[in-house]
């Protein structure tokens, strides 16, 4: 018997379910063939190195087996037949260049997800503490906001909804993070809009109340100003 | 005075550890030129069995995407 390893690409557009359910009949082939897997291990997405059928991206997928190596043709021949598989390579190896599976197929599956959608979570957590760091400046400039106006005109009609709107503001924030540095563009933001001060302050007494909301919305308020400037 | 050699020694014999394995395919970068092709053993100081290694990982590495066959040098 001797240890081998397959290193496939699945078609990067799949989902999880249907990823484990290629995952899973790729290792039926391989034991209908008389082999026996070792370990199996998913290095997620990754750029090609060139084009495979129009691809630029693909799932990479190591599986280990032990096989006596017979019936490698016929293995061979069922991923080339497989039209979600865009390339595999298989190869023989020794015994010390087996890996160990540790993590079963769900959380590889899972844990590969997490991390595309962890990347965007990071970008969202560096921005909630900046605004924080940044209201007391949002603050100075609340009343010389240009599309604050249709935020607070919406607080002072409803202010029972300030618990949403404020899920908006850092809805909006991670845009921020990036954009914060640039205070320069900020200032030649609120110079233009210097003009439309009076809005503020026509919102109603519930001053204690919206003073929060004034800040974040004017926090929202530069986000889409400074948008706004850059293109 | 003292003759002091030139000579470039082999990484991959200076430390065994090193495996030379087309899934490292990012470490195998170390030894291609911006266009892709396999920079020569006299330039990066590989000796002749390690190169001969290195070779077959980087064709491993190309035939499964890991690594470009060309890269047109306007777009690298």
């Amino acid at each position: 018997m001797n240890y081998y390893e397959t290193l496939y690409i699945v078609h990067s557009a799949l989902e999880a379910g249907r990823l484990k359910d290629i995952v899973l009949t790729v290792e039926k082939f391989l034991k209908e063939n008389g082999g026996e897997v070792v370990a199996t291990e998913i290095w997620g997405k990754k750029k090609l190195g060139y084009f495979i059928d129009k691809q630029k991206y693909g799932t990479y997928i190591l599986l280990q087996f032990k096989s006596d190596g017979m019936k490698n043709n016929n293995f061979n021949v069922e991923m080339e037949h497989n039209p979600s598989i865009l390339a595999y390579m298989t190869v023989r190896i020794e015994e010390d260049g087996i890996r160990e599976q540790t993590e079963d197929l769900d959380t590889q599956i899972a844990g590969k997800e997490a991390k595309t959608s962890r990347s965007a979570r990071v970008e969202v957590k560096p921005a909630e503490t900046e605004t924080k760091d940044d209201a007391p400046v949002a603050e100075v400039k609340k009343t010389e906001d240009i599309s604050s106006e249709e935020v607070v005109v919406e607080k002072a009609e409803s202010p029972v909804e300030d618990a949403p709107s404020e899920v908006a503001a850092t809805d909006v924030a991670p845009v921020e993070s990036e954009e914060n540095t640039e205070d320069e563009a900020m200032e030649v933001v609120v110079e233009e809009a210097s003009a439309e001060e009076v809005v503020v302050e026509e919102a109603p007494a519930e001053e204690s109340k919206e003073e929060t909301v004034v800040e974040e919305a004017s926090v929202e308020a530069d986000v889409a100003s400074e948008e706004k400037v850059e293109e | 005075m003292a003759f002091i050699s030139n000579r470039k020694v082999c990484v991959f014999c200076e430390n065994n550890e090193i495996a030379i394995d087309y899934k490292e395919y990012k470490y195998l970068r170390k030894f291609l030129t911006e266009t892709g092709k396999i920079i020569p053993g006299h330039v990066t100081g590989v000796c002749a069995k390690h190169q001969r290694r290195l070779t077959n990982a980087v064709k491993r590495a190309r035939n499964i995407a890991l690594l470009p066959y060309a890269v047109d040098p306007r777009n690298a």
